[in-house]
Order: C-alpha cells, then structure tokens, then sequence
C-alpha cells in the first residue's frame, strides 16, 4: 500500500467518525443548539466524503446549499421558536426501547445486505473481435482494476485498466499491441491526436495493461497483432466490429462537466422543473410565514 | 477491511448507521425542528449511496451524481416551507411539539 493509499484511508477513517458522532449526537443530544451544531458536523463530513469519492462538484454544492442554505435556515428556526435559556425543554423526546429496537433491526438487515448477500462490483462488457481464427475478447476496467468501465462510459480518475483475452490455441499472435487514442478538436477545427500505445506479450491467457496520464477527452482503442518479432511496422489492426464514431471511455478530471452535460442534456425537464418547484416553494414558504394583519 | 480496497462498501455503511440514527431522531423526537433534521440526516445517506454507487460503480454514467444535485435542491425547498409551517404553529400554539399541534385551526 503506497502511502497516498494510507492517507486516504486515514482521511476516510477520520471523516467517517466524525460523521458517525455527528449523526449520533444529532439523535440523542438533550440541547436543541447542540443537536443542530452536530448536524453542521454531518453536513460537512458528507461534503468532505463526496471530494474523496471525486464528486468535487457535488461536495461544493453540498457546501453551499446545505451547510450555507438549509443548515442556516434550522438554526434561524431553532433561534425563532425557542427560548434558549430552557434547553431542558427545549430537544424533548421519548426514547422508546421499540424505536431502537426497530433502529437496531434496520441497521443490522442493512448491514448484512451490504455485506453479504449483494454483489456490487460490475463485471466488464466483452467485446468480442476476430481475426484469423482467433476470438480476441476486450475489457476495459476502471482504475482500480477490479471494477467494469462499461463501454462509453466516464472514468473519472485518470488512468483505466485494458484488457485483453486470447483463448488458446492462437495462432500468428506471438505479441498483442494495445493502441488508445484520443481525437480532441481545438478552437480553430484543428483536429489533436493524442495517443498511448502498450505492449505486453500475452502469456496464453491475454494480457492487461494500465494507461496512466490519460488526458481528457473521448478514447477509442483497439488491439495491434505484431507478428514476426516485434518491429513496429509489423503491427496490424485488429479490424473491431464496434461503430467507429462511439468512443469506447471517457476520461474526465472531476465530474463538473459530465453533470453539466447530462443536466443540459438528458435532464433537461427535470431542472426545469425543480426550478419551478423551488420557485413555488420560495413563494409558499414567505405566504406561510408572513404576518397577518388582524383587522 | 480497507477502505481502499472496498470503497463502496465502507460508503454504503457509514450511510447505513446516518440513516439509522435520522430514523431514530425521527422517531424519538417531539420537536418539529429535530425530526426536520432526522429527515435531513436521512436524506444525506441516500446521496452517499448515490454518489457512492454512480462513482464506485459507474451504472448508467452521471446518472446518481445528476440525482443527488436534485435531492440536495428538494431538501432545500422542502426545509423552507418546513420551517415557515414550524414558525406558522409556534405563532399559534407558542411551542413547537409535534403531540400537542393535532388540531389544524385553534
């Protein structure tokens, strides 16, 4: 384990019992500021949780709206509806041995489907060529290399895992070669190449390899067959029957854009709508909440 | 168990033991202010799952990073009016007790 690896579990470690204690605290406090102040912690946690899982943009909108927005506005309602001076009355409530039973129960079942019983890591898409009479299958995974990277999906982190498999018997495959690349447009319509190639001889089974560095934009790969030694101008390309204008991965730094995309994109009414929805509520909230003139 | 080795799994628990402590606070709880935070606290797990299985997992692309941007704006819209309905019944029963506010006009 690198030691990037340990300050990141160090840092989840930290973050998660920070959370945890907030949470608790958030249930059982006697002090209604106390328990409001414990959800700060929460809140903040949570934020702090979505950066390690490369949600930037979900942790800084975690940030602003609930830390800054709906935390602020709890404490306004805590501020408003009490007199601070008799916290004792103030965080009522009947702790029932049925409520934490039922919280223990859920808990528990939660526990054991997370642990035992789900299957959580997704198995890649195969990709299937030919060539020669062989059955070259693809795999492309995510960084950690255990997890699938489905075909056209988002890697977040910069590197992906690709592999590839070769039933035995092959023939005329003494060498596999792996060719990514990448074809941005810049400003002018000048089209950027960009591409990463590598090589392994594959050891009857196939062989994997790890692209790392990958620059962002949208990546196509295939599979070279070097024949006769490994002299580059043997290599051929291995003809895929995947359409060409698909890109097989996309690498992303963060995830601001992919979100923006798919909320211009494919949810586009749904914004809309929340927007409305977040109009109408303003306006209810402020109908609710006026003073009423008594004539 | 290493976090770096099953990072969704430690997410999914620690989303776990939130959810079960806003239920709890929802349960327990006689003050209209603290349920709305169990209901803030519950909400919070699930988009630790959702962001947790669209990062760890990659199902369907941006599609649970898109659907916490949503949940998270609901809680806000959801806690304004909350509030202003927990400020309207303070105006009116001058306390905020969840067991006693059972009639909807005094």
């Amino acid at each position: 384990m690198g030691t990037s690896e340990l300050v990141l579990n160090a840092v989840f470690y930290v973050l998660a019992i920070a959370a945890v204690a907030g949470a608790v605290a958030v249930a059982t406090s006697k002090n209604i500021v106390r328990s409001a102040f414990a959800l700060l912690a929460v809140l903040f946690s949570a934020a702090a949780l979505y950066a390690v899982m490369k949600a930037d943009f979900i942790a800084a909108a975690q940030v602003l709206i609930y830390v800054g927005g709906i935390l602020v506005l709890i404490i306004f309602a805590v501020m408003l509806t009490h007199r601070i001076t008799d916290v004792k009355l103030s965080n009522d409530s009947t702790p029932g041995p049925a409520a934490f039973c039922a919280c223990l129960c859920l808990l528990f079942s939660l526990v054991v489907v997370i642990l035992f019983t789900a299957k959580w890591q997704r198995d890649p898409e195969n990709v299937v060529v030919r060539s020669e009479g062989n059955e070259i299958t693809l795999r492309q995974y995510q960084a950690d290399g255990s997890t699938g990277l489905a075909r056209g999906g988002i890697a977040v982190e910069d590197a992906v895992v690709l592999e590839v498999l070769v039933p035995r018997p092959a023939t005329h495959l003494d060498l596999v070669k792996v060719r990514a690349w990448s074809t941005t447009k810049d400003k002018d319509g000048k089209e950027n190449v960009k591409e990463v190639t590598g090589q392994a001889a594959y050891d009857q089974t196939g062989m994997r390899i790890r692209l790392e560095n990958l620059p962002e934009g949208d990546w196509r790969w295939e599979v070279q067959q070097v024949t006769g030694g490994t002299s580059e101008a043997s290599a051929k390309p291995i003809p895929t029957s995947s359409p060409s204008d698909k890109p097989d991965f996309s690498v992303s730094r963060g995830i601001t854009e992919p979100v923006a995309k798919a909320l211009a994109g494919d949810y586009l009414f749904a914004f809309e709508a929340v927007s409305v929805l977040l109009l109408a509520a303003l306006v209810g909230a402020a109908f609710l909440a006026r003073k009423e003139v008594r004539e | 168990m290493i976090f770096s080795r099953h990072p969704l799994e430690h997410m999914l628990l620690l989303s776990a033991v939130i959810f079960c402590c806003g239920v709890y606070t929802i349960l327990t709880r006689k003050n209209a202010v603290s349920i709305l935070m169990g209901v803030e606290l519950v909400l919070n797990a699930a988009n630790i799952n959702f962001v947790a299985f669209s990062q760890y997992t990659r199902i369907g692309g941006m599609h649970g990073n898109v659907f916490t941007i949503f949940v998270i704006l609901l809680a806000a819209a959801e806690a304004a009016v909350a509030l202003a309905i927990i400020i309207g019944i303070y105006q009116n029963f001058g306390k905020v007790d969840v067991d006693q506010a059972d009639n909807m006009k005094e």
